[in-house]
């Protein structure tokens, strides 16, 4: 059963992982699919997940999303801000979405959640996202949210046997789409 | 030998604290004439020292220079009780005895709070003063604290209560880059001496 509600939106609520939620985290983070989008290209096993998605450490914060706040909820994905430097007020944005929980939205409510959290509940004022070049469902999804694309790095992944660009995306407090 | 400089001033340089300090840190300490600032009665022996150092070394809310005139040791500044996600901190210092009234606590001071709102990002310095120390007051209120309130019989020293004034600072309020560069906080040389 995932954990107590940390942040609620209209599709999605936003959960700290347990335990019981490694079996969803280890099968989705291997998933070839989801891989290919990070990317990440090399397996990981059950303790490796428990110390990315459940033992973070101070500079993250790392939530399981489920659909709806019944305590039964579906688990639908993951998200996280990550190298939280609170000096500048900067850190990262990262979201993946189980393959049958993606194109309801689902990723856009958790990032704007995330975003809320960030720049209302936590003082910060810039968020970082990338994604491949190639993944347009992300792309769309940052852009969706407010976020500007800043610079490409060139050839910066490796996927499917080619290189693929990385896109860099910002976004200021007060740049959200909804406010 | 002071640890490397972290924070530099125009008379004073804020250090990091090296094992080498810690005979001057517990001679302060224990000062019956810096004492009083802090309201402490607290005897420290020197592994209280090493222990109250390196736990601030580690900790995320707080820290601890060693202040320095001429690469001699004169003071200490510190800050404590940082909380990054309100961007609040408290400010705290003390000069040595014999090393006061030449403005070094007033330049400790304004270095840690130029740090705390240009470096850190935080948005509010906050400063406990005991209603007897007049020089700590007047540190404060030289670079624009406000006085915000009174906490009524919060210490107790040399045999009586004693009321601890609170002042802040809010970053907005904080011009002191632009003064810098304006040359000079000779008006405050004689505010010295103040513990926090």
């Amino acid at each position: 059963m995932p954990g107590p509600v940390f942040l609620a939106g209209d599709r999605v609520t936003l959960r700290p992982a347990e335990e019981s939620d490694l079996e969803f985290l280890a099968r989705n983070h291997n998933d070839p699919t989801i891989r290919q989008s990070m990317p990440r290209s090399y397996p990981r096993r059950r303790d490796a997940i428990r110390d990315e998605y459940v033992d973070w450490g101070d500079d993250a914060v790392g939530l399981l999303a489920c659909a709806g706040d019944d305590p039964d909820a579906d688990r639908l994905g993951y998200c996280a801000l990550f190298r939280i430097d609170e000096d500048p007020g900067r850190a990262a944005v990262g979201v993946w979405f189980a393959p049958d929980a993606q194109g309801q939205g689902y990723a856009t409510d958790a990032v704007e959640l995330l975003a809320d959290h960030a720049f209302d509940e936590r003082r910060l004022h810039r968020l970082d996202a990338a994604a491949m070049a190639t993944n347009d469902r992300s792309r769309a999804l940052l852009e969706r949210v407010g976020f500007t694309e800043e610079g490409r790095r060139r050839d910066y992944y490796f996927v499917g046997g080619e290189y693929v660009d990385r896109v860099e995306y910002g976004l200021l407090d007060g740049e959200r789409q909804v406010e | 030998m002071p640890g490397p400089v972290f924070l530099r001033g125009d008379t004073v340089d804020l250090h990091v604290v090296s094992e080498a300090d810690y005979d001057f840190l517990q001679r302060n300490w224990n000062d019956p004439a810096v004492r009083p600032g802090f309201g402490t009665a607290t005897l420290r022996r020197k592994d209280d020292i090493v222990d109250h150092v390196e736990s601030i070394s580690e900790s995320d809310d707080s820290e601890i220079f060693l202040v320095c005139a001429d690469g001699d040791p004169v003071g200490e500044g510190f800050l404590f009780d940082l909380d990054a996600q309100r961007g609040r901190v408290e400010l705290g210092y003390w000069i040595a005895p014999d090393r006061q009234g030449n403005g070094y606590a007033t330049e400790t001071a304004e270095r840690l709070v130029e740090y705390a709102v240009a470096e850190r990002r935080l948005n509010k310095v906050l400063a406990r003063v005991l209603a007897f120390n007049d020089a700590s007051r007047r540190v404060v209120e030289g670079l624009g604290f406000e006085h915000v309130g009174c906490l009524r019989e919060d210490f107790y020293v040399d045999g009586e209560f004693h009321d601890v004034d609170l002042y802040d600072l809010l970053a907005d309020e904080w011009d002191q880059p632009a003064e810098k560069s304006g040359g000079s906080h000779t008006e405050r040389t004689e505010s010295d001496g103040g513990e926090q």
